[in-house]
């Protein structure tokens, strides 16, 4: 279980967020604001498992927003290995705010590919699937 | 919001103690003959349920798929009446003789709404409309009657 | 004008679309055991559903975010994912009643086996879900279920006693004095199915999903606010007919309702073909609209938890597991019908638990109805959240005492 810290600086604006309340289980929202994940854990730099973190030591840094299997793991315990984890760097991020928004397009990412392979397999070969409703 | 092992134990625990308890004084009140009663007045319901579905198709206000319907869901739930009446575990003889005159009454019950169907349907052969409707409603009074009876007996 | 006819289209929808197949069998089994004691309920769920709506339709407005992904966001994922289990379940529950509903509904018309029917319906639902426009459904849906009026019509044309009718309304209390010792119990058992009846959860997904489909902005709520105000205590009003019509016919001659067939006949005797006709229809597009909404619910409730993309405004190929949920709780809700259980039961049964689930809905819309992260300045008022608290307490009594009264009353034997 990693350990995380409270309170995480931005770099580019100067606003302080509780990562805690403003980044877990919020909705991750690509640039067209089409729905891309929750966010279920943080994946943090460098931090040694269950060691404190000595004093003066430079603090981690926030480098990915995780999610799939980790839902579990943050409930019961546990970590999921590395190559299981859905991963959306935390450069893409663009804003923060009710929901995360990203600067990049959802289907360029790898943590859609069950959305996009259903879309492709699936839905898309039903009648209609590509038909705009509006 | 985390709460200690302990009293969450404790809780499932009177948790299932009250389902517990309750589970005992689920009252099939009245035991066997509470049993039958109830089943007595549900078949009194699905012959009066008949008996209106009849008259309101022979005085034209209902068509014949409503008619056919309600009488089917009565009769089907007759039959499963008697089949839990004829299922039903008694302990005495006093409740041996009330479970087989529930039966039989349910039997004519039956048969009497069958006899419906067929005045509905115009099966060659059926009875009338009125000797019907007569039929299913005193089977329906007889069940009422029976029903009072028992109660008066828990 | 054209804003009139809006907002008349919008009142009629929600009359319309406020019975479903839970309020049409609870009413009418509570109107031919009880006369209209239970009146009561009725008035104390409308006033529920309307407070209820309201705030999450306004907070969908104001946030942009629907029941779901609030609850996540705010309780966290232990809380949410039991919340989300327990709702998905009963509103699959529903889901499977009501696809049986229309199943009944058109063998009344037919005459055809209703297990004939489920897939028929079945398929119609995803066909419309997958192909026809939000507003349309709504729009159409909604004014069909406005022929249930006919209750209320034949309710006058019964020329029933209108001083007994009203004392049983306003002499709650009234069980007949040759009653089990057990009546009691079972008052109160109808009671709690009646509430969860007219309260249904699944509105309250649907409403604010609803809201975040047609994009509804901080001036729609003032439409919506009409629309809920006025449809939805005339939707009452029709459930208290349906009850009075099986009052005046039913009870006097001790028919306990236990099939659909029986709660239209009273429409029958009391206007003949003609009312059946209208009831038909009614009874058809009232249990197809609501299934329409639970099988939405039920794509909205896993896709909003889940981060999905979601919603009809989108193609479905941009919604891909969105859509393939909701074909799967279809599937999985006409399997529970292939294995030949009454839809009625189902009803029953849903209907209660509705009333169980309902805490695990309402406490997060309330929470967040008053939270200026969400909602800036258009938190809850004092009076709102007044009622809020007072239902909040009604709500957990109702969903406490359910689960004991259904033990002891067998439920509801």
């Amino acid at each position: 279980m990693m350990r995380r810290t409270k309170q995480q600086r931005m770099p580019t604006r100067r606003r302080l967020i509780d990562a805690s309340l403003s980044l877990l289980d919020r909705q991750v929202l690509d640039i067209d604001d089409v729905p891309v994940q929750v966010v279920t854990d943080i994946e943090l730099s460098e931090v040694a498992l269950d060691h404190p973190i000595p004093v003066g030591s430079p603090a981690p840094t926030v480098t990915a927003l995780l999610s799939g299997p980790v839902l579990a793991t943050r409930i019961f315990g546990g970590r999921p290995p590395t190559h299981r984890l859905h991963r959306i760097d935390w450069a893409h991020v663009a804003e923060i705010g009710i929901a995360l928004s990203l600067s990049v397009r959802g289907s360029s990412l790898d943590v859609t590919w069950v959305e996009r392979w259903l879309s492709g397999h699936v839905v898309g070969r039903i009648p209609g699937g590509h038909d705009d409703p509006e | 919001m985390d709460i200690p092992r302990a009293r969450r134990a404790t809780s499932l625990a009177v948790a299932v103690l009250a389902c517990g308890l309750l589970a005992g004084c689920v009252t099939t009140a009245g035991g066997a003959l509470g049993d039958l009663t109830r089943s007595s007045r549900s078949a009194a319901s699905d012959l009066q349920s008949i008996s209106l579905a009849l008259a309101l198709f022979s005085d034209d206000r209902s068509t014949k798929a409503v008619t056919g319907t309600a009488i089917e869901d009565s009769l089907a739930d007759l039959v499963t009446l008697q089949q839990s009446v004829a299922t039903l575990t008694v302990d005495d003889a006093r409740e041996r003789t009330a479970r087989s005159r529930t039966l039989s009454l349910l039997d004519d019950a039956l048969e009497a709404g069958i006899s419906v169907k067929e005045a509905v349907n115009e099966v060659g052969g059926a009875p009338s409309v009125i000797t019907a409707h007569h039929r299913a409603e005193g089977a329906a009074d007889r069940l009422w009657a029976w029903s009072t009876r028992l109660e008066k007996l828990w | 004008m054209k804003k009139l006819l809006g907002l008349a289209l919008g009142v009629l929808t929600a009359i319309g679309g406020f019975l479903d197949i839970g309020d049409l069998v609870t009413n009418a089994v509570v109107g031919s055991r009880f006369g209209l004691t239970l009146g009561w309920v009725v008035i104390v769920g409308v006033v529920g559903i309307c407070l209820f709506a309201q705030m999450s339709g306004r907070v969908a407005a104001v946030s942009g975010r629907a029941t779901f992904e609030i609850i996540r966001e705010r309780l966290g994922p232990r809380a949410g994912i039991a919340n989300l289990a327990a709702s998905f379940l009963i509103n699959l529950m529903t889901l499977t009643a009501e696809v049986g509903g229309v199943a009944l509904a058109l063998q009344l018309a037919s005459s055809i086996e209703p297990w004939l029917w489920m897939p028929v319906a079945a398929f119609a639902v995803w066909l419309v879900v997958w192909r026809v426009k939000f507003s349309i459904m709504e729009n159409v849906t909604g004014l069909l279920g406005l022929t249930l009026i006919v209750f209320a019509v034949s309710l006058f044309l019964l020329k029933p006693d209108w001083m007994q009718l009203a004392t049983q309304f306003l002499q709650p209390a009234t069980v007949p004095a040759d009653a089990a010792p057990q009546a009691s119990s079972t008052y109160w058992y109808y009671a709690i199915a009646l509430f969860g009846a007219a309260m249904t959860p699944y509105e309250v997904f649907f409403f604010s999903s609803g809201a975040v489909e047609e994009k509804w902005s901080i001036k729609d709520l003032g439409q919506s606010r009409l629309n809920v105000l006025i449809g939805f205590p005339l939707g009452g009003i029709l459930s208290l007919a349906i009850a009075g019509c099986a009052a005046v016919v039913l009870l006097p001659r001790q028919i306990d309702v236990t099939a659909l067939s029986q709660v239209v006949l009273p429409v029958a005797e009391a206007g003949g073909k003609l009312a059946l006709a209208f009831v038909l229809v009614g009874i058809v597009a009232a249990t197809f609209g609501a299934a329409l909404e639970t099988t939405l619910s039920s794509g909205y409730t896993l896709a909003q938890f889940f981060g999905w993309s979601w919603g009809k405004f989108r193609k479905p190929a941009q919604a891909a597991r969105f859509h393939i949920a909701m074909i799967v709780c279809l599937l999985i809700g006409l399997g529970v019908l292939a294995t030949g259980v009454d839809p009625v039961a189902v009803t029953e049964f849903s209907v209660v638990f509705s009333a169980i689930a309902l805490p695990l809905t309402y406490l997060p819309i309330l929470l967040v109805a008053n939270d200026p992260q969400y909602m800036g300045r258009y938190v809850n008022g004092r009076v709102t959240n007044a009622f809020g608290m007072l239902y909040l307490v009604i709500i957990l009594v109702a969903s406490l005492a359910a689960i004991p009264l259904m033990i002891i009353t067998g439920a509801g034997a």
